[in-house]
Order: structure tokens, then C-alpha cells, then sequence
């Protein structure tokens, strides 16, 4: 299977959003393709992470990241282009929000608001809406040649690429003219008495007033706002945008990226690659491999004999008590080796199975092989997908 | 159940009345969560099994079809339920205003789910609130709550608790004096916190343990360090293992049982590079999050399928750990 070619797809973008399911590794994939660009290609490369762990900062070499961007230094390592990394900031984010779209005395009041202050991080699933506004700022700086976008983790893996529209949604809705009515007209239309009468006896009037003050304050925002959320449907849908799928060779994310696939499939979203990480060691399931443990198996004593004859001929000078323990030790050795051998091999074929569940093209799937340490170096994230070039 | 001074963690964490098993996305909590369900329905207990962030896969892995907001019978003593914020809207505006449960999403309803939406604790109020009122109600004798993933669960458990401060006055406001005696009684309520032993998730593991200290009443009940590799070779065998795989030895092993020997190596390589990496970040969870809380090793269950026997497996690892 080659992948050459798609390190060149993925560099003719100028955002590649990476999507799947919590726990695949999308972030440390998301870090890797930037690095990878940046090394590969003559272009200035930006990667919004959502929340790196710690460890993978330091692997970029960056101890701590907001919604402004820094610089990686690539250092020793050859790159031909740039690389850039921020971190979404949820409070940071809404607050320049705010700032952008409202004049100085309302954002005052929207500041101060009790309801303001815990709903930067809990509304309309406001992370997915955050990471694409963070996301349209950036890339309207030009600045940037491509952005890797590393989207949140929600419930459903789709739900930023549905983040703008539902933030139109919401500020078009009726109900939300429902809630505020009151507050803002003194002419108290009778059909929202019931649903305030309600809402003030289970609510309490204090919280629904500063809810509507408030909603009042955000409808100001609200053209602002609009403009904002088309402009990033837009560039979700255009050209420029790819998409990467993460998983790993399992059922349950399979299922969730291939969910994944069908929605981007629907919207007309073109699927740059799938990303199977956290793949075993496809020799384990090699004939040759395959007999080894057969034979093994079957000729486990006489194996063990020969090894412990030859280790005694080798150390001959071994203490009484490890002398007479060797069968044993190597008899377990050899049977855990097996052992080892069963489970990760009994595993190879449960990849193998899911990696044909996947619904993608069969050149648009890249492995990345389970590593046996946490990646500590720009040159360790680098080195997962360089098969992308070559 | 046993009482008296000869208690064993697994009754003392059983004999809660409210679960709730939450960490990073991907790390199993449903299978926890469904394991530690089973386990209470073995022994007598009347479970409830709540799924909040629902994809499906209770239904799956119990191979029941669709679970919805009232409860499912899955065997003796075990009950499932999906949470639905406008199912547990509409049988609490029926309790408390004794208002007719609404056919379809009425305007009226509609309205709260509008604004369930799009005010800050109402929709975690209805979740934790639903759930405390069964634990008042005695309708079971634990419930074993499939939380939301970890960001979210805090701003759930922390919601009586800051939704007193938002909420002045009204009935939620009420509520919420009795919802946090439930919560942040450690004899009734608590959280079991489910981490692989890889370093992303045990980072956000010591995160969301300090988020739960901080910003809620509800204690740490249980840490499952899950998918644990076993370690494979004591010292002296790993130094043996070495000798056979250096260059000398090779060809002895190889007249033995073929060519294919390297890839065995390498097999045991790969297993015991991630088993040590484990190792660290078991002892990790340990020290900066379990604390005094008991933690629990589950050993990765390779080739077993989502399913009836991955819960027994899990199950089992509980039991052993907590016995």
C-alpha cells in the first residue's frame, strides 16, 4: 500500500480539519501531519490543538499555548517550511468574541453577568463553535499557508463541522425571542406568559431575568455573529478544506470513523485519508512467524534443553542455585515469549478484520504502528508519518 | 452483603447508592461502568445502569435492543436506562407542577429545552437531579451511572453546588439543598474514574481528579486503571530473554524453531515495552490520583469482543482487586 502521493493532497489545502473519536490519538496525529508539512514542504504551517497533553508540548517544544500562536522551533531538524502551534482557549476565545462584536458598554454588562461567566464553556456545545471561530481568525490573518485543525472531542465526532450552522440556528430562533420578549418590550404579549410564569416558579425570576438581560445583550451581537458563523460554513465547504478520519484498528472507533466517512460523505466533504493508528506489526501474521510459534509450541522441551546446555557451556562458572533453576527460567521464557506471541497475534487478525470495515478508499488509508514509548521529540513525531513522502 | 469491620472494598463501594464512573473517551468506561453493574446485580442489589452520553453501546454490549429513558429489565436485579434531559424535563415538571406529561415536545417544553440549551446548569441539573431523586426514592439500591466524558461530568456533579449560587430563589433552587446532601455524603455517592495507563489519559485523570475536588462534594470512590498489559518477564528471565536474542544465541534458536523466531522476539518485545510503560503510569494513577482510594488493574483482554464476556472478564478483575 503506498501513500505517497497524499503528503501532496494534504499540502495543496489550506485546512486540514482531523477528526475521530476520543482516544485515538487525533491530537498527536494532528501534531505529527503539521511537523510532517512543515519538514516536507515550503509551507508555513499552523496546528490549533484542542488539549495537548503535556508531554506532546514538550515534544513541540512549547511550554504553553493560548489562542495566539508561537513558534516551533524545528531546530535540527531539516525542515523547508515553518511550523506554528495554539491552543484553543475557551474563555479567551469568547471574551474576544464579545470584544469583537459588541460595543464597550454592553460588553461591559455581558462581562459582569453571572450567567456570562459559566456559560463560556457550557453553551450550544460552544468547544466545536470556539475551535472553528479560533480557527477562521487565524486563518483570516494569511499569515498561515495551512492550518491542521485538531477538533474536539465531542459526543459525536461530527458535531463542530454542524457547530456554525447551530449557532445560527440558535440566534434565529423563536424561542429565544420567546425568552427574551418580556425583557425587552414593555408590551408583554400573552402568549409567553404561560412559559415565563413557568420558567420564574422552577428557574426562580432572578435567574431568568439575568437570562434574558443577558440574551438581550447577546441578540446585539448577533449580525456580528452571523457573519462569522457563515463565513466558517463556507470555508468548511470549500475547497481548500480536507479531511482526515483518526482511528485506531478497532470496533468501536471503525465505527465511529466510518460514521464519520457517511456524514462527510453526505455533505459533499471530501475525505483526504483515514489514519489507522496504533497498528501492530503486520509480520506477526507471516508464515514463517506463524510456524515459529507452532514449533515452539510443540517442541518447547527439547528447545529449552538445547538453550540451557548451551548457556551452561557459556557460563560455566553460573551459581549452584540459578544452575539447577535454568530449565525452569528458560521453559518460562520461552512459554511467555509464545504467550506474547498469541495475544498480540490474535490481535493482528482483529486489525486486519476492522481494517477492511473501514469505508474509504484503500490508498487513502495510512498506518501509524503502535509505539512502545510516548513520544518525547519533534523527531519521534516526525518520524510517524513519514511514509506520507516516500 | 456482610457488615461489621470485616467489610471488603468491594461491599463498602457496592453498598453506594449512586456511581459514577467517568474518564477520558476511549478508555472503557461503559464496560466498567456495565461491569460494576453486573457485579452489584450478582449479588442481590437491586442495579439501575444509567447511560448519559448515549451512543449505543449498552445496547450492544448487553445485545438488548434500544434502551430508552425507562428502564429495561436486562436480568435478575439489573435495570438500564438511557438519560434523556427532555424525558427527565417532562417527568419532573410532572412531579413537582403536576403537569400532564406532553405527548410530542409541547411549545411549553420546547421552550425548556431551548433554554436547557442554552443556560448554564439547567440541562446537568435535570441529569444529577434525576438521578438523586431515584436515590431518594429508593427505587434501587445503587445506580451505576455511564457518565459523560471527563470535561463534562464536572460541570454535572458541580451543578447543584453552583447552580445554588445562579439559581436564587425558585424550586431547582430548592432542590439542590437535598441533591448535595446525596452527593457529597461519601457513604452514598461517588465517582470511579477509569484510565488507560498511557500518558494523555492519566494526565487528564490527575486533571479531572483535581476538577472534582475542587469544584464539587463528591468524593473518589474507585480508580480502574484499564487494559493494563501484564508484565511479562521477572528480572533474571528478562535478563535470560536478552542472552537468547543476542546475536550469538540466534542461531541456536533458530535451528530449534525457524526463521521466524525474530518475529516471536519481536512480539515479546512490543509486549514488554508497552507492559513497562503500564507499569509507570499505573504507579502514576496511584500516587497522584487514587491516593488512599483503592485502584483496580484490569488487564488488557485482547481478543475477547465488546460483549457479555468482556463484562464477565472486567467483572472478574474488579472482584479479584476489591476482594
Amino acid at each position: 500500500m503506498t501513500n505517497a502521493g497524499l503528503g501532496n493532497v494534504l499540502a495543496s489545502k489550506q485546512v486540514v480539519f482531523i477528526g475521530g473519536s476520543g482516544g485515538v490519538g487525533k491530537t498527536t496525529v494532528s501534531a505529527a501531519l503539521a511537523v510532517s508539512l512543515a519538514i516536507h514542504t515550503e509551507l508555513s504551517v499552523l496546528v490549533i490543538t484542542v488539549d495537548p497533553a503535556r508531554r506532546l508540548a514538550d515534544a513541540l517544544g512549547v511550554s504553553s499555548l493560548g489562542n495566539e500562536p508561537v513558534d516551533v522551533d524545528l531546530g535540527s531538524i531539516k525542515a523547508k517550511g515553518r511550523l506554528s502551534a495554539a491552543m484553543v482557549d475557551m474563555k479567551d476565545s469568547w471574551d474576544q468574541i464579545v470584544q469583537r462584536c459588541a460595543d464597550p458598554a454592553v460588553q461591559e454588562r455581558i462581562f459582569a453577568n453571572p450567567i456570562y461567566q459559566n456559560i463560556s464553556s457550557q453553551f450550544v456545545q460552544s468547544h466545536d463553535y470556539i475551535a472553528v471561530e479560533v480557527l477562521f481568525e487565524l486563518s483570516n490573518r494569511g499569515n498561515f499557508d495551512l492550518i491542521v485543525v485538531d477538533t474536539p472531542p465531542s459526543r459525536n465526532a461530527i458535531d463542530f463541522l454542524d457547530a456554525p450552522a447551530r449557532m445560527e440556528e440558535f440566534f434565529s430562533s423563536k424561542l429565544l425571542k420567546w425568552l427574551i420578549a418580556p425583557y425587552r418590550s414593555k408590551v408583554f404579549v400573552s402568549a409567553f406568559k404561560p412559559f415565563n410564569a413557568v420558567a420564574e416558579r422552577i428557574l426562580g425570576s432572578d435567574f431568568v431575568a439575568q437570562l434574558a438581560e443577558f440574551f438581550v445583550d447577546f441578540q446585539g451581537m448577533q449580525d456580528g455573529f452571523l457573519i462569522r458563523a457563515k463565513a466558517v460554513s463556507e470555508l468548511i465547504k470549500s475547497e481548500k478544506s480536507a479531511f482526515v478520519v483518526v482511528t485506531t484498528p478497532s470496533e468501536a472507533p471503525v465505527t465511529e470513523a466510518n460514521f464519520l466517512i457517511s456524514e462527510l460523505v453526505e455533505r459533499n466533504l471530501p475525505l483526504s485519508a483515514v489514519i489507522v493508528n496504533r497498528t501492530l506489526p503486520k509480520k506477526l501474521a507471516d508464515r514463517e512467524v506463524v510456524n515459529a510459534a507452532a514449533r515452539l509450541e510443540e517442541s518447547a522441551q527439547e528447545a529449552t534443553e538445547l538453550l540451557v546446555s548451551c548457556f551452561r557451556r557459556e557460563h560455566p562458572d553460573v551459581e549452584e542455585e540459578l544452575n539447577l533453576a535454568l530449565p525452569a527460567i528458560f521453559s518460562r521464557v520461552l512459554s511467555e515469549v509464545e504467550n506474547c506471541y498469541r495475544g498480540l497475534s490474535g490481535q493482528v487478525s482483529t486489525e486486519v478484520a476492522q481494517r477492511t470495515r473501514i469505508g474509504a478508499d484503500r490508498d487513502s488509508i495510512i498506518e501509524i504502528p503502535q509505539m512502545r514509548n510516548d513520544i518525547a521529540s519533534l523527531q519521534q513525531l516526525s518520524g510517524l508519518l513519514e511514509h506520507l513522502w516516500s | 452483603m456482610t457488615e461489621g469491620p470485616a467489610e471488603s472494598e468491594l461491599d463498602s463501594l457496592l453498598s453506594k447508592r449512586l456511581l459514577f464512573v467517568t474518564g477520558k473517551g476511549g478508555v472503557g468506561k461503559t464496560t466498567v461502568a456495565a461491569s460494576l453493574a453486573w457485579l452489584a446485580s450478582s449479588r442481590h442489589l437491586r442495579t439501575l445502569l444509567c447511560q448519559v452520553d448515549a451512543k449505543g453501546d449498552l445496547q450492544r454490549m448487553f445485545g438488548h435492543g434500544h434502551i430508552g429513558f425507562q428502564p429495561e429489565r436486562l436480568r435478575q436485579n439489573l435495570w438500564a436506562m438511557t438519560m434523556d434531559t427532555e424525558a427527565a424535563l417532562q417527568e419532573y415538571l410532572k412531579i413537582y407542577l403536576r403537569m400532564p406529561i406532553m405527548p410530542r415536545l409541547g411549545p411549553l417544553a420546547k421552550a425548556f429545552d431551548f433554554v436547557a440549551n442554552a443556560a448554564p446548569g439547567v440541562r446537568e441539573i435535570l441529569v444529577v437531579g434525576k438521578l438523586c431523586w431515584e436515590v431518594r426514592e429508593d427505587h434501587y439500591d445503587i445506580i451505576v451511572v455511564d457518565s459523560a466524558a471527563s470535561g463534562h461530568v464536572v460541570s454535572q456533579l458541580a451543578s447543584p453546588k453552583g447552580v445554588g449560587e445562579l439559581f436564587k430563589v425558585g424550586l431547582v433552587s430548592d432542590q439542590t439543598t437535598w441533591m448535595s446532601q446525596i452527593l457529597s455524603d461519601p457513604k452514598r455517592s461517588g465517582v470511579c474514574l477509569v484510565s488507560t495507563a498511557e500518558e494523555t489519559p492519566v494526565q487528564e485523570s490527575i486533571e479531572l481528579a483535581e476538577d472534582l475536588e475542587n469544584q464539587t462534594d463528591i468524593s473518589l470512590a474507585l480508580v480502574v486503571a484499564n487494559r493494563v498489559f501484564p508484565s511479562v518477564f521477572s528480572k533474571t528471565e528478562g535478563e535470560i530473554f536478552e542472552w537468547l536474542d543476542s546475536n550469538d544465541q540466534r542461531g541456536v534458536i533458530e535451528k530449534a524453531v525457524g526463521k521466524g523466531w525474530d518475529g516471536l522476539v519481536e512480539a515479546a518485545d512490543l509486549w514488554s515495552s508497552i507492559s513497562s510503560m503500564n507499569k509507570r503510569y499505573v504507579q502514576r494513577l496511584r500516587s497522584e490520583v487514587a491516593g488512599s482510594v483503592p485502584l483496580v488493574e484490569v488487564s488488557e483482554v485482547i481478543s475477547v469482543p465488546a460483549g457479555f464476556g468482556l463484562i464477565n472478564e472486567v467483572a472478574e478483575s474488579i472482584e479479584a482487586g476489591l476482594s
